[in-house]
């Protein structure tokens, strides 16, 4: 009857295994119903035993412990303690028997253990078998058999698995309060008993010369590895409830152990054991791996295991006495990296500062002197990696942990003092630029870069560098600084230099192309290139350190910023800085005095003006192929982050203000107006000679907007005679601005409205004719074109169409309560015309799309300000909106299978977008409750949204739902 | 501009407002889009795939697109900087009734009830699905792509009553 059942099994598992042209899917399937038949036997503990001592086939034994691990759990309550024990000992047994068999099969062996043994835990009776297992492993390690030591690791391993919180226990249906049960009884009886295990050989193995034979050193690299499972254990906390559900690798978790630990932990020749430990196995990568995770969980060690505050003190003295003994006698391995940076970092975040204050003085400057060895030698490669466009990025990474680092000491630090780090963080900022400059100032290579920006192609979805390294610029930003005394000068005499070789080499340029006239411009010349680099990283660290990040903040001068500029009071003269910021045409080493009495804030962002300068110089001269446009970018970026805080601060925000910087920049003060007057020109320039860069336009229109943004500032701006030029020049609709991408035309329309909160009273009809009307105007020559219809189909109809509502979606965005009267009125007629145009346009997704944006825009910015009688406005508006989108889509919806899978769905959301700020006017409403009461009927916001969601639901579909960024 | 559909259907002197007017426009390279149409080496077609990238670092923008002949689905690529120009052909849609079929000719009708019998039953799923609908008695609209002095049917759909 055994036998038949194995011959069976074996006979199906052919037919399973066998390649899909030999056997059908009906064959296939009906094999592998055998065998789901056999795994849900009952009783099956006879049968099992004897397929396992008699089979040949590694497939079905695997099937065997697998239905025994199922089984056990079924059967738990009708089997006796003696059952339990006598097939855990078996199947032990077996495999040190059989250590021929495949290691898979070994493995799930031992997992059918593990969980026998798991789901004894809780109970007495079956329970004690962990003692005997442990007896056995002991056993099987002082046998001194090399295998049988290996299984014995494998079984711990196991077991680790099995109680661990992780992906890798095995799901065999525990609930989730009994496995933390489990969790927590293996803790506090067999988790420090693996550790002392694995301690006692790793003890024996370290005493053996090197090299080690390879069977130790295979075991050496299992109980390393068992350690580190052990090291890295989530111990279950006291109130268990909390981590309901967090059942995941969880990495980097800190090692906090209870005070049962502390005999082991404390014990000063552990720590030194696993630098020891480390030493031997460095120069293999794997096992390197291993011994680094046990250093950097140890250099995490917190909580009740230390009894007092000295021997936290006594704990980290060894660990930092051990790790500093070990960086400075080798040269790190480039997989080590990442390791000591963790380490580092767990030492700093896990300690507090008490601690390392009381280190001995030579100890804690060594360890800074080597955190800012190793911080810079890492960074080197990481520039290294990022020159030769490397897939490996371990140099970066451990970098990046590195500067976190840093910025956890220096917050750390602060309390006490800074003073201390200041020649450390002065020391990595010098390194970072040098790191990203040419020769002979910094060490940027040219070969691996030159040979990509030649000849590869970048795609415009790689990201930019000030998103991509922007963690660390702002790292390089903080140090820049706590030196602001040296950061600014240098990186201002960084910038002069280069922007001097720039206007020299684009000159050298410019008389070549002249004497060689109507030939092609010449490719970018590789020193232009070097340049070109160099400056925009000058750029990128510039912004850094004169801004900080202000997401949802108003934007400040950083106080250090300006407590520097404040220092230098004494000998600055304002007339002379002022003549430098003034005078972008000429070298600031040209003026007089500049180099003694100019204030350095002010010199570094006149630097940038004089970089400007030179390139809307350059564009004069029709030299835009010369140029780069990423340095265009960089430029506008910096100068809409530092506009932001600089430009026109308020003074009631500081609470001391430097002189130079508010005679250069502050209100009332003819710096500033000069400034924006600059400013302007250079946004100017920049719209109409690079049309064909977006990223450039986009910067450009940004930093427009970061002038309009508030209405103190826009005020002065609009009283610059540039800001209605660029008015007047919209409102013409011709070249340069009608060029613009039609993308760009929401943003500029934003602008242009914002801005009309700052006109003065006297102007403010004027603007706003000029602003509005040229819009409607346009939008009735389009639309009541007699040939309107006809023509509407025609491409470049259709992009006027386009152009006018991105334009009126930007009004709706810079629509803001002091504007919104007028923008409600001269938008109502629109809005109604703009339903026909849904009408006759519904074919063409792009204007369906811009529509319902347009409405969605205007309801969220208008809404919540508007009376009883102007919101059955927008209402009725909405409505029939919503009844035209209906019309053309319910039924009638084909999917176009050229277009993008996330696109399809594109209008759908828009429509919910709109419903949606149509509902916030039941929470958000500012207007005035009296205002206008109007007789009849009340439509309600919710009418119209449920009557949308009446249309739109029907055109969700199961497809709708896979697409997640919808979901 | 509520009869706006029935005035397109029915505008009989379409051909005589386009046939003096170019039959193509230049438009700046980062100015077209996806889905829109463009000139490539001579042929209209439509744009399938567009990316932007630049020459290095510092370079400038380029325009990547992948274009389909909108009358015999030819691809085309092209490379070109985003500052320069290219043509767009002017792209008409026009509905007609489908009156007959002979010798995989098609005999439409305008709403002015005039009827032309000069375009092909294309041979592709749209015609097979064509003559298929017409065959079983449907009363069918088809709907006709020009541009450059080509025209083609491109699309069915059942009278909606």
């Amino acid at each position: 009857m055994e036998d038949r059942i194995a011959q069976e099994l074996e006979q199906v598992t052919q037919i399973v295994l066998a390649p899909p042209n030999i056997v059908t899917p009906e064959e296939r399937h009906a094999a592998e119903n055998v065998i789901l038949d056999f795994r849900k036997t009952k009783m099956p503990y006879k049968l099992c035993r004897h397929i396992l001592e008699n089979s040949k086939c590694d497939y079905v034994l695997f099937q065997a412990a697998t239905t025994i691990k199922e089984a056990v759990i079924r059967e738990w309550s009708i089997l006796s303690s003696e059952d339990v024990e006598s097939l855990r000992s078996f199947l032990l047994r077996f495999i040190t028997q059989n250590i021929t068999i495949q290691s898979y099969v070994r493995e799930q062996i031992l997992q059918t253990v593990a969980v026998i043994l798991k789901r004894g835990t809780l109970e007495d009776l079956k329970g004690a078998s962990r003692n005997s297992l442990f007896q056995d492993v002991t056993q099987l390690v002082s046998s001194g058999n090399v295998t049988m030591q290996l299984v014995a690791c494998s079984m711990l391993t196991a077991l680790l698995n099995e109680y661990s919180s992780s992906s890798r226990t095995s799901s065999v249906g525990f609930t989730w309060e009994f496995h933390t049960r489990c969790k927590r009884a293996f803790e506090e009886s067999d988790l420090k008993r693996v550790l002392l295990f694995a301690l006692q050989v790793l003890n024996e193995l370290e005493k053996q010369a090197s090299p080690l034979p390879r069977e130790a050193m295979a075991v050496l690299n299992r109980m390393l590895s068992i350690s580190e499972q052990v090291l890295c254990w989530e111990f279950v906390p006291k109130a268990a409830r909390r981590h309901v559900g967090s059942f995941e690798m969880n990495q980097n978790i800190p090692l906090k152990p209870n005070e049962k630990w502390r005999d082991t932990l404390m014990d000063k020749t552990v720590l030194i054991l696993f630098f020891k430990i480390h030493r031997k196995v460095r120069h293999n990568s794997e096992m390197a791996h291993h011994s680094t995770q046990c250093l950097t969980q140890l250099a995490s060690l917190n909580g009740y295991i230390f009894v007092d505050d000295k021997a936290r003190c006594e704990y980290l003295a060894t660990f930092i006495d051990g790790f500093l003994q070990l960086i400075t006698s080798i040269d790190l391995q480039d997989y080590e990296n990442l390791g000591v940076a963790t380490i580092y970092k767990n030492l700093v975040m896990q300690f507090p500062m008490a601690s390392m204050l009381a280190l001995p003085q030579e100890m804690f400057d060594q360890f800074l002197e080597q955190l800012t060895r190793l911080t810079c030698t890492m960074g080197q490669g990481a520039a290294l990696e990022e020159a030769y466009h490397k897939d490996d990025t371990i140099h970066m990474e451990a970098y990046e942990k590195m500067l976190e680092t840093w910025m956890e000491l220096i917050s750390k630090m602060k309390d006490v003092s800074l003073d201390k780090l200041k020649p450390q963080t002065q020391q990595v900022f010098n390194s970072y630029i040098q790191c990203h400059i040419s020769a002979p100032d910094g060490t940027r290579t040219q070969e691996g870069r030159d040979s990509v920006s030649e000849e590869d192609e970048i795609d415009s979805v790689e990201e930019d560098d000030r998103e991509r390294f922007s963690d660390q610029l702002c790292s390089i930003g903080v140090f820049g600084r706590m030196v602001a005394g040296h950061s600014i000068p240098s990186l201002c005499r960084l910038l002069e230099d280069r922007v001097a070789r720039l206007h020299g080499q684009l000159q050298r340029l410019q008389h070549q192309q002249h004497s060689m006239s109507h030939t092609q411009p010449p490719p970018m010349d590789p020193h232009l290139t070097m340049l070109y680099e160099d400056i925009h990283w000058i750029l990128l660290v510039t912004t850094y350190v004169l801004t900080e990040e202000s997401e949802g903040e108003t934007p400040m001068i950083p106080s250090d910023i300006m407590e520097y500029s404040i220092s230098q009071s004494k000998t600055v003269d304002i007339p002379t800085t002022l003549k430098v910021l003034a005078s972008p045409g000429e070298r600031a080493d040209s003026i007089p005095r500049a180099d003694l009495n100019t204030d350095s804030v002010v010199r570094l962002v006149s630097s940038v003006l004089r970089l400007c300068e030179v390139e809307k110089r350059a564009l004069q001269a029709k030299m835009a192929g010369s140029l780069s446009p990423q340095v265009s970018a960089s430029i506008m970026w910096f100068l809409r982050r530092w506009s932001l805080c600089y430009l026109l601060p308020d003074e009631n925000y500081y609470s001391q203000v430097s002189p130079a910087i508010l005679s250069a920049f502050g209100r009332d003060s003819e710096g500033a107006q000069w400034t924006i007057q600059f400013l302007l020109e250079k946004i100017l320039s920049n719209l109409s000679c690079w049309f064909g860069e977006d990223g450039i336009l986009e910067d450009t229109l940004s930093l427009l907007n970061s002038f309009v943004d508030n209405r103190f500032r826009a005020g002065y701006v609009t009283k610059c005679n540039l800001w209605w030029t660029l008015a007047k020049q919209e409102a013409e609709h011709k070249p340069p601005l009608s060029l613009l991408p039609f993308s760009c035309k929401r943003m500029l329309l934003r602008s242009l409205v914002q801005a009309g909160s700052g006109v003065e009273e006297s102007w403010k009809e004027q603007y706003w004719a000029c602003v509005l009307t040229s819009i409607h105007t346009r939008f009735y020559e389009t639309v009541c074109h007699e040939n309107f219809a006809k023509m509407s189909y025609v491409s470049n109809m259709k992009d006027r169409i386009i152009d006018l509502l991105e334009c009126l979606c930007g009004i709706a965005q810079g629509t803001r309560i002091d504007n919104m009267e007028r923008i409600f009125t001269f938008f109502h007629p629109l809005m109604a015309d703009s339903v026909k145009l849904l009408d006759v346009y519904h074919g063409y997704e792009d204007v369906v799309q811009l529509v319902i944006k347009f409405f969605s825009e205007a309801v969220q910015a208008m809404l919540c300000y508007l009376g009883e009688r102007d919101s059955k406005k927008m209402y009725e508006l909405c409505l029939s909106l919503t009844q035209t989108y209906s019309k053309h889509n319910i039924g009638k919806r084909v999917s176009n299978a050229s277009e993008e899978e996330e696109d399809r769905y594109n209008d759908i959301m828009l429509v919910m977008e709109m419903l949606t700020n149509l509902l916030s006017k039941d929470f958000i409403d500012f207007s005035d409750p009296d205002d206008d009461c109007v007789p009849g009927d009340k439509v309600e916001a919710s009418d119209v949204a449920l009557y949308g969601l009446n249309t739109v639901i029907p055109l969700m579909n199961a497809d709708l739902l896979k697409v997640t960024s919808h979901t | 501009m509520g009869d706006v559909q029935e005035d397109i259907d029915n505008d009989s002197d379409f051909q005589t407002t386009e046939s003096g007017a170019s039959q193509s426009y230049p438009q700046q390279c980062s100015a077209l889009r996806k889905n829109g149409h463009v000139i490539m080496k001579g042929h209209p077609c439509k744009i399938v795939e567009m990316s932007t990238s630049k020459t290095g670092k510092h370079g400038h923008a380029k325009v990547h697109m992948v274009g389909i002949d909108i009358f015999t689905g030819k691809k085309y690529e092209d490379i070109c900087p985003s500052t320069h120009n290219m043509n767009v052909p002017h792209v008409k849609r026009n509905d007609y009734q489908l009156v007959d079929i002979n010798d995989g000719y098609a005999s439409l009708m305008e709403d002015s009830g005039e009827t032309r019998d000069d375009l092909t039953v294309p041979k592709n799923d749209i015609g097979a699905e064509i003559t298929k609908n017409f065959e079983e008695g449907d009363t069918l609209m088809v709907t006709v792509l020009s541009s450059m002095g080509s025209e083609v049917i491109i699309g069915t759909k059942p009278v909606t009553k």
